[in-house]
């Protein structure tokens, strides 16, 4: 009779270590030495389920298109990059209650540079947390062995902790992109920025096709690898050049 | 500008990532057995995860049907998974009689499966003899119940039989339990014996829906073309659920509960009085079937049921007679008419044999306490006690009807005794006249495997015992004791048949106990259709059974879902029935209450709701139960809004071969000196959860790879961190190497200094 070992929550555990390597890592890497920023993340991590909340009523407001990925993809991310910019123009509006207020949230360019990243870990934790760990997790934690028919080659939850672990960098990634552009009111770079997000959701949309999410996974990774690499030059950039202001 | 210009470019390429992403979109194809699923269960969002995690479906409340073990002091016979709650095994599917028996025959593989079959190769005796003979390579069998129906579109709601004739039970049903067990003769064509193959796994019945479901889990990752284990991930079938008396005999079994006896309560009623001294002429039909999967689909509707719907209609008729003022009203009962409804009849006559050995042999050594309203005797336990007024000496004989749904419109008369003497047989003849009823002339003097033979077997050769049916030499049932037996083989025709035997029974009835000749019985033929409905059907939906069972007891035997197959399931005493599982007893507590209603010598017209109404009655009819004894003693109870007076009761069906083994009648033992000829069939305790669950497993060396290489990440992540770290300690470490253009501070020699010279005072 069948003998073979089957421990679902191998995987379980697995993919809950995959989704969450990046962001506690980078982020704690970056945050833990910097407590001002471990505030920041967790405020970050607020407009985030804000956000959620409000794309998730908006999405029952209108059910004719609920099942319209795109449209669903739009709606969330335009309210995301509109929550993190509503953060942004709070933060600013709290600079001018003094400089104690000041001296906590900091100004300069690197200063700037690491409230973004801490903002981008903050989303990508919670994006973690909420999409994989939180629904998924609770409802199918002991019976992780599943393949949908639209996915055969891929475990359900080993490809959604991949997806999760990807969006989690892209969150870092904008968030240092965003913060600055949003400081030197870069019009350009913020549509770019939200462009950038808009694209990498909108390429999930791949895994509604039939063995789509084999290269659905290598586009959003391969984006994800591209936006991570321009979030470093242009904050390598970004830094040498408000040096030379500076000098 | 120039950087302006490259954020446009990009922010142009993404554009249109966007837009091929939005318009490659394609939809995704689908199987149609999948679509097929989907379309009965709608489903959106992360319900669509629903199909494809593990599924569990438990037999009698899932639709899946299964096959249970059962024993006789013979052998163990039917299905049973032994040795494990939970076996489980990739799926299989054939369709082709030769791949399955190569399958099964092959005894160079090692690999083993749970195997689905088509609905037609379950009718394919040679293919489940096999299967039977050689279940090494079988974890367990799955056989999807339905054909397809409406083109292809999934499970119609009852079996369809895919062949022209099918029968799972014996060429002669019962032979051993006849008057002729040596007999070589093939009553049952048709017959192939496989219910009584032992299958060393459990076998379950799906409907369509389910099992192309289970298809589609299985072909979606392979195709159907391996024959060994198939690689990972593949979808794994489970077979959950084991008999209790597994390596058991009977006796064993008895002895530890494990087992219990196959039984119920058959019902009989008299009109009037059962008067000792009244000549007794009694009708009698079965209301129990079987089928491979008894408890599931032992419907039984065109062999057994339509009789029974029959007989209720000869009682209404009867009644109708009886109140006539130009018929029976002005008349007198020369003879006592008796009405018997038996059950567990496919187990050896279990329930006419057990009762006629009473009325025969009974001799109640403790009566219940009828001073307390409570009939029945206490030691042997009987619930009644009226039988005893039946006297063996003063029984001219018996009309037993059953088989009535394979007529072309002319029934046959079966009667060991053929003399024109009988008296029985002779009004029998004159009532239904030739046209309608032949004499069984090809059967060479064999009694068919009916109830009948029980008055043969109890009362002797010479007891008038006649069989009317639908077939001469053999069954025309073509589908005798299966699962097809169901309602869609009933036709209008087929009613209307079985009309014409009921009013011919009336007639022969009417001439037998009142002696009227003349009579012209009007028959109520609507009764027919509908207690084949109740009885086939959705027992809660049954009007009939509303109406004249009265709304507490309804209520309390449809608390639990009423099956719709007849087979009699497990006796245990009444009592003990009414408080664990009161619907077992739902068919047969209608029954009751529906003869005793038309058989009741007083319909008092006191309104009532309950019996609790009818206290009052019961007791003025019983004298109070004072100076009463048992077998006097009158039913009294409400029925149709109104307290009637009758005599209508329960009496145990259960093997002759059996005997009580405790005080309270729970446990029960073969007793070893009964004959051959006495049945001692018990079936097979088993676990609740009994059923199949489907789920995905993947190889366990992919699931340890994938905490392995979560876990792993967390040290890659950081290796950019170390990095960095590296470079800034380097970076801090350099800057304080580096020289400063500050002007420095005079060197500080590191000679101790020279004390300085005393200071001389100056005047």
């Amino acid at each position: 009779m069948e003998t073979e070992q089957n421990n679902p929550l191998l995987v379980s555990v697995g993919c809950l270590f995959l989704s969450l390597s990046a962001t506690l890592i980078w982020g704690g890497y970056v945050i833990m030495p910097r407590p001002h920023l471990f505030i920041v993340a967790t405020m970050a991590a607020f407009f985030y389920c804000l956000g959620q909340m409000l794309a998730a009523g908006w999405w029952f407001a209108i059910p004719p298109l609920k099942q319209e990925f795109a449209w669903v993809l739009f709606s969330t991310v335009t309210i995301q990059e509109g929550i993190r910019w509503a953060m942004f123009a709070l933060f600013n509006w709290m600079k001018g209650y003094g400089e104690g207020v000041k001296a906590f949230l900091r100004v300069g360019a690197v200063n700037g540079l690491l409230t973004g990243f801490a903002v981008g870990a903050g989303y990508g934790l919670m994006s973690v947390l909420l999409s994989y760990t939180s629904i998924v997790g609770d409802n199918y934690w002991f019976d992780q062995s599943i393949y949908m028919p639209n996915c055969p080659e891929i475990n359900f939850f080993v490809a959604g902790a991949a997806f999760a672990l990807a969006y989690s960098i892209m969150h870092m990634a904008l968030g240092v992109l965003a913060w600055s552009m949003y400081d030197t009111k870069n019009y350009v770079g913020i549509f770019f920025t939200y462009a950038w997000h808009l694209g990498i959701s909108m390429a999930s949309i791949g895994n509604t096709n039939r063995g789509g999410c084999v290269y659905t996974l290598g586009i959003v990774y391969g984006l994800v690898v591209l936006l991570s690499l321009c979030a470093l030059a242009f904050s390598i950039r970004f830094v040498k050049m408000s040096k030379q202001v500076d000098a | 500008m120039r950087a302006t210009v490259r954020q446009l470019i990009w922010l142009a390429v993404f554009c249109a990532w966007v837009l091929v992403s939005e318009s490659g979109r394609a939809k995704a194809q689908t199987q149609c057995s999948f679509d097929e699923y989907e379309r009965l269960t709608p489903l959106e969002g992360l319900d669509k995860i629903e199909p494809f995690r593990k599924r569990c479906w438990t037999a009698r409340t899932d639709d899946v049907g299964v096959c249970v073990q059962f024993q006789d002091r013979d052998g163990v016979y039917g299905c049973a998974q032994c040795g494990e709650d939970v076996l489980s095994s990739p799926m299989l599917f054939f369709s082709d009689a030769a791949q399955l028996i190569d399958f099964a025959t092959d005894e160079q593989a090692t690999s083993v499966f749970v195997v689905m079959i088509s609905i037609e190769l379950y009718t394919s005796a040679q293919v489940m003899n096999t299967l039977a003979n050689n279940p090494g390579r079988i974890v367990a069998l799955i056989i999807d119940r339905d054909q397809c129906v409406d083109g292809g579109s999934g499970s119609s709601v009852l079996p369809y039989p895919p062949v022209d004739m099918f029968s799972p039970v014996q060429p002669f049903p019962n032979k051993q339990f006849s008057t002729t067990p040596d007999s070589a003769y093939v009553w049952n064509p048709p017959g192939n014996s496989i219910s009584f193959d032992y299958f060393p796994f459990n076998v379950f019945f799906v409907n369509d829906t389910l099992a192309t479901f289970l298809r589609f889990q299985s072909l979606r990752f392979l195709g159907n073309t391996f024959t060994e284990q198939p690689g990972f991930p593949r979808q794994v079938v489970e077979s959950v659920g084991q008999m209790w008396s597994c390596d058991e005999d009977a006796n064993t079994c008895l002895n530890k509960s494990t087992c219990i006896p196959i039984g119920q309560q058959s019902v009989y009623s008299s009109v009037g009085k059962m008067d000792p001294n009244l000549e007794i002429v009694s009708v009698s039909a079965q209301f129990d079937s079987t089928a491979f999967s008894r408890e599931d689909f032992g419907y039984g509707a065109s062999a057994r049921i339509l009789a029974v719907g029959s007989v209720l209609a000869v009682a209404e008729s009867f009644f109708q007679y009886r109140i006539d003022p130009e018929g029976g009203a002005s008349r007198g009962l020369v003879r006592l008419p008796l009405f018997l409804l038996f059950t567990a009849e496919e187990w050896g006559f279990s329930g006419s044999r057990f009762f006629l050995n009473d009325v025969a042999n009974f001799q109640c050594e403790a009566p219940l306490n009828i001073s307390q309203g409570i009939i029945g005797c206490r030691t042997p336990y009987r619930p009644s006690a009226a039988f005893q007024n039946l006297n063996a000496d003063n029984w001219l004989g018996d009309i037993d009807v059953s088989q009535l749904g394979s007529s072309n419109g002319t029934f046959y008369l079966h009667s060991l005794n053929t003399s024109v003497n009988d008296i029985v047989l002779r009004n029998v003849k004159a009532a239904f006249g030739s046209t309608l009823l032949q004499d069984a002339v090809q059967a060479g003097g064999n009694f068919p495997p009916e109830s009948a033979q029980s008055f043969v077997q109890v009362f002797g050769d010479a007891f008038s015992s006649l069989f009317i049916g639908d077939y001469d030499a053999q069954f025309k049932a073509p589908f005798f004791d299966s699962m097809f037996d169901n309602i869609t083989q009933l036709t209008d025709a087929d009613y209307a048949s079985a009309c014409d035997v009921a009013r011919g029974v009336t007639k022969s009835l009417i001439q037998l106990t009142y002696l009227d000749a003349d009579s012209v019985p009007i028959v109520n033929c609507s009764i027919i259709p509908e207690v084949v409905r109740c009885l086939t059907g959705n027992f809660t939906d049954c009007e009939l059974a509303r109406r004249f069972v009265e709304p507490e007891v309804f209520a309390l035997i449809t608390d639990s879902s009423v099956p719709e197959s007849n087979f009699p399931l497990l006796y245990q005493p009444l009592p003990v029935i009414l408080n664990t599982e009161p619907h077992w007893v739902a068919k047969a507590t209608f029954l009751l209450s529906y003869l005793g209603y038309y058989n009741a010598f007083n319909q008092t017209g006191v309104y009532c709701e309950s019996f609790a109404d009818c206290r009052d009655v019961s007791l003025e009819a019983n004298n109070d139960f004072q100076n009463l004894q048992p077998q006097d003693a009158l039913d009294v109870y409400c029925s149709n809004q109104q307290c009637v007076v009758t005599s209508a009761w329960f009496h145990p069906a259960l093997g002759v071969g059996l005997e009580t083994a405790n005080d309270d009648y729970t446990l029960y033992k073969i007793n070893e000196s009964a004959p051959s000829s006495a049945a001692t069939f018990s079936q097979s305790l088993y676990d609740s959860d009994i059923g199949i669950c489907s789920f995905t497993q993947d190889a366990y060396s992919y699931q340890a790879a994938i905490l392995v290489v979560g876990i792993m990440l967390w040290p890659v992540c950081a290796i950019p961190c170390l990095i960095h770290w590296w470079l800034e300690r380097k970076r801090y470490q350099g800057a304080e190497l580096l020289p400063t253009t500050a002007p420095k501070e005079p060197a500080r020699s590191t000679e101790p200094s020279a004390p300085a010279p005393p200071v001389t005072r100056s005047n």
